[in-house]
């Protein structure tokens, strides 16, 4: 076992955020901070440059988390058991430095500003009897206006690609009508439109409802960010979503906040290196961290401040196997509140349409070249009479369309069986003549759906697997039917030659791909009797120990989580920055 | 020789060599106990490594069986030629040498080409009650099964090997001949029992949960409705079964149909997708490195291009962390 120096913060993974507290607080002060990255070092030159492999990253999961090592399990409910996630499916955590927002489609959303007071809003509008019994969904601790700068400055120091839609109390055309009020408009123009975007923009705006350009974090043209880092605009090549970009235009730590972190040299990132647990003093305080490197030779890294900052899983997982003298159920958890709030995404496509004459080139572009809208979103529209509450963002496809990706279920609904003669001469007419309609719909907390150690499965290493226990509600199923009916009056008015529309939601399955979108378990709230951190994701408990990312939210509104978890980053560093560290040990 | 394609190659994987002992990135290490600044030093034989997983494809495109017997690839290929039909003028999957990918992908990886988690206890499902399933195993209702993903634990390599044995001797069952000796309407019904059988977990459920919730609020207007239904019998299901014995004939046709589509569409490096003959049939270009706004909107003349007749990236442009790569730091923590 290697003891290492002590240092001021140590962060259990090399992602995003860790990237970002790095950035912030490191430069002004005279820190010390460790990353720990159970990945491989990686960057965009020269490990991106000649990535055009689909099998290796569509199929093979290059960029993922080594599943065959240690994985999650999960059940549909407390009755059923549970079963390994053996392979890739729901969910894809990346691995390696800069995380999973190295292989991120970069869709990069403000949540709503009814999105932080989703229980308060809908006992009050709607009465308390239209919220289920076993719905936990909870306000934020904090609101928009608290969160505003922080997503302002996340989408400059990003290059954020899109159209303001509120700027400073101004709704403006072509924009979200809906969004919060905005201090400044994206630094960046929104992305090239692809043909099947523009078709949507027209077909709903004709249903007068309000489309405008995905927000993205990826560059529409040149930019030079805050930290002097100069970078290309997109190319449209195709190859976005699970791949890093060759040209650095799709925003990640490594094009933006790794190189001002590293210019320091008072921050390192150990690459190959897996934590196993907190350690944690008699008096309940965390000491540092222990983990193995890639040899299996065991560390500590003691630190004042221990952060956790990878996956949402796994920070959730780490809180629990912490378990010490003073937190017999891990950190965060005295009060059992760790792995409550367990929420997801409901990410659907409803709606199909096959044109026969008309090809889209939906193999160009990346998955933010399309439109939206919003008017079906959180409570955008009335719920007076709806068997539901919240909503989605409703969604063209997008780009990137791969053969090898698609092909399985692209005729479903349009072929009678999916191989055969009459397939492949479909298939090989229609590939780029298939489009669907899309939502993105919020997920709400239920007691049922949560998070905790498995008693059976355990990783390489001996320690217990986190089980996830979810499924859908009813309340979902409700809004899947309600939405699918919305996606379908814009489909037909798109003008396709046939249609197919899925208008119940399944159970919910683990095999199929939806998006890396779990969030909760480790949720923020007002009181240590109903949430693990406060609004700075600093630990009740344990107030050494941090955790970021969208393990913090209370539920997860319909929308990517990627842009708040930069903006809760961006906002957890400053006050780690500038009032922790004068009462270290003290809650903020 | 140095080839352009090893010469590729290594380019890739540079920088992802963190993960072999020593070799040390600036800023990045892979613990605190190999030198720091270590990346000018590592030699090129430590930079080019085969990662755990995911590894880049042959140099060669594979032209021999490697896993799979002659007879065992001619039956592979009857299947194939009812999976994906095709003609010397209109390749399917046979012109393709989706055998051959096939056959490379069982040879090179053991047991598995993506990662997944291979170690017990496993599931064993039920129809009425938990208690029918052996001592040791995880009981899963039958009509749940699907909703967990992969949870087989017979590697890919057996399941093709036993699976091509029950395919033959289900032929043989039926209609009294090798399935490849049969005409193509009765390989077609064959095949149709199996694709079935591997929806019947899942049309059970959805049978069931909809039976469960009681009365639809009237969109009926354009469902789609496959899968929830067969439109093979349970008795016929059932013999499949049981002449396939310990394989699972849905899973098995499952495989085979994913791993055909893979040979069609990936690189021709792997073996499969024969003079881009899968990219021409759905009309990708393939590898390119860029599209213009204009062609988002009108098309593109552009070809289909495997990524090796990509050209290399400008090694010296700037940003995206190459600074902080090549400078040297004061490292913390090392103790």
């Amino acid at each position: 076992m290697r003891r290492h120096d002590p240092v001021d913060i140590v962060t259990i993974g090399g992602g995003m955020s860790a990237s970002i507290l790095a950035s912030q607080i490191l430069p002004p002060t005279s820190l010390q901070m460790v990353s720990l990255e159970q990945g491989p070092a990686q960057w965009t030159y020269p490990d991106f440059a000649h990535n055009h492999d689909s099998l290796r990253f569509q199929n093979r999961f290059a960029m993922m988390q080594d599943i065959s090592r240690t994985t999650w399990t999960w059940r549909p409910d407390e009755r059923s058991p549970s079963l390994p996630y053996r392979q890739f499916g729901s969910f894809h955590p990346g691995q390696g430095l800069g995380g999973s927002m190295v292989h991120w489609t970069a869709l990069t959303w403000r949540f709503l500003p009814d999105d932080f007071r989703y229980r308060s809003l809908n006992e009050e509008k709607y009465g308390r009897d239209r919220i289920p019994a076993e719905m936990t969904t909870q306000d934020w601790p904090i609101g928009y206006d608290d969160l505003e700068p922080y997503y302002d400055q996340l989408e400059y120091d990003m290059g954020v690609s899109g159209r303001a839609g509120n700027l400073g109390g101004q709704i403006l055309p072509g924009g979200n009508p809906f969004e919060g009020e905005r201090q400044r408009p994206y630094p960046n123009p929104p992305l090239a439109r692809s043909k099947f975007g523009q078709l949507f923009e027209d077909a709903s705006a004709g249903l007068d409802l309000h489309p405008f350009p995905t927000p993205a974090g990826i560059l529409s043209q040149g930019y030079t960010d805050p930290y002097g880092n100069t970078r290309a605009g997109c190319l449209y090549c195709g190859f976005c979503t699970r791949y890093g970009c060759e040209v650095g235009a799709k925003t990640s730590p490594l094009t933006t906040w790794l190189p001002p972190a590293l210019d320091t040299g008072r921050y390192e990132v150990r690459t190959g290196c897996r934590v196993l647990r907190i350690e944690t003093a008699d008096d309940g305080r965390a000491t540092g961290v222990r983990y193995v490197d890639s040899r299996g030779e065991e560390h500590v890294q003691p630190a004042e401040v221990v952060v956790c900052s990878a996956f949402t899983l796994e920070n959730v997982r780490m809180l629990l196997l912490s378990r010490g003298g003073a937190h017999p159920d891990g950190i965060g958890n005295d009060r059992g509140q760790v792995g409550r709030n367990y929420t997801y995404q409901l990410e659907q496509s409803p709606a199909k349409g096959l044109w026969e004459d008309e090809s889209f080139n939906f193999f160009m572009g990346n998955g933010c070249t399309n439109s939206q809208i919003y008017d079906y979103n959180g409570d955008n529209f009335d719920h007076s009479d709806l068997d539901f509450l919240g909503g989605a963002a409703i969604a063209a496809a997008a780009g990137q369309r791969e053969p090898i990706s698609s092909s399985n279920t692209l005729l479903d609904g349009f072929a009678d069986r999916q191989w055969g003669a009459e397939w492949k001469s479909m298939l090989g007419r229609y590939w780029d003549q298939v489009g669907t309609v899309n939502v993105q719909g919020d997920s709400p907390a239920y007691a049922g759906n949560f998070l905790d150690l498995d008693p059976t499965y355990r990783d390489e290493w001996g320690l217990p697997m986190l089980r996830i226990t979810f499924d859908w509600r009813e309340n979902e199923r409700n809004m899947h039917r309600f939405l699918a009916a919305r996606c379908e009056e814009i489909l037909r008015a798109m003008n396709p030659d046939r249609v197919t529309v899925e208008a119940e939601l399944g159970p919910y399955r683990i095999d199929q791909y939806q998006s890396t979108h779990p969030t909760g378990g480790a949720i923020m709230g007002r009181d240590p009797g109903d949430s693990v951190t406060n609004s700075y994701g600093q630990v009740w408990d344990t107030p050494n120990v941090f955790v970021t990312g969208a393990a913090l939210y209370p539920q997860n509104p319909g929308a990517n989580p990627t842009g708040t978890v930069g903006a809760l980053a961006l906002r957890t560093a400053e006050a780690i920055r500038d009032r922790y560290f004068a009462r270290p040990g003290e809650l903020l | 020789m140095v080839t352009r394609r090893s010469v590729l190659k290594s380019l890739s994987m540079i920088g992802g060599a963190g993960l072999v002992g020593g070799a040390t990135l600036a800023g990045c290490t892979p613990d605190a106990t190999g030198p720091a600044g270590a990346a000018g030093t590592a030699t090129t034989d430590e930079r080019v490594h085969q990662p755990e997983r995911s590894p880049l494809p042959p140099d060669e495109a594979p032209d021999s069986l490697r896993f799979f017997t002659e007879q065992e690839a001619r039956l592979l290929e009857a299947m194939l030629a009812r999976l994906v039909p095709g003609d010397d003028r209109d390749p399917g999957a046979v012109q393709m040498g989706v055998a051959t990918y096939i056959d490379g992908k069982l040879a090179d990886h053991d047991p598995y080409a993506e990662p997944t988690y291979t170690h017990g206890p496993f599931a064993s499902t039920y129809e009425e009650a938990p208690s029918e399933v052996e001592e040791g195993a995880v009981p899963i209702a039958e009509r749940q099964l699907y909703r967990y993903g992969h949870q087989g634990r017979r590697p890919p390599q057996e399941t093709y090997r036993l699976g091509l044995g029950a395919l033959d001797r289900y032929a043989q069952t039926r209609y009294g001949r090798f399935f490849a000796d049969l005409g193509p309407e009765r390989q077609d019904e064959i095949l149709v029992v199996l694709d079935d059988h591997g929806q019947r977990s899942e049309a059970a459920d959805q049978v069931t949960g909809s039976a469960a919730e009681g009365s639809d609020d009237g969109a009926e207007t354009s469902t789609s409705d496959d899968g929830a239904e067969t439109s093979t019998s349970d008795d016929v299901l059932d013999q499949a079964e049981e002449v396939f014995g310990e394989v699972d004939p849905g899973g098995f046709f499952s495989m085979v149909r994913t791993d055909t589509i893979e040979g069609m569409f990936a690189d021709p490096a792997y073996g499969g997708n024969k003079d881009l003959a899968g990219w021409r049939l759905v009309g990708w270009p393939a590898a390119q490195r860029s599209y213009s706004p204009e062609e988002m909107l009108r098309g593109t003349d552009k070809q289909p291009r495997s990524m090796h007749g990509l050209p290399v990236m400008n090694p010296d442009r700037p940003g995206g962390g190459r600074g902080a790569l090549e400078r040297p730091h004061d490292h913390v923590g090392k103790g």
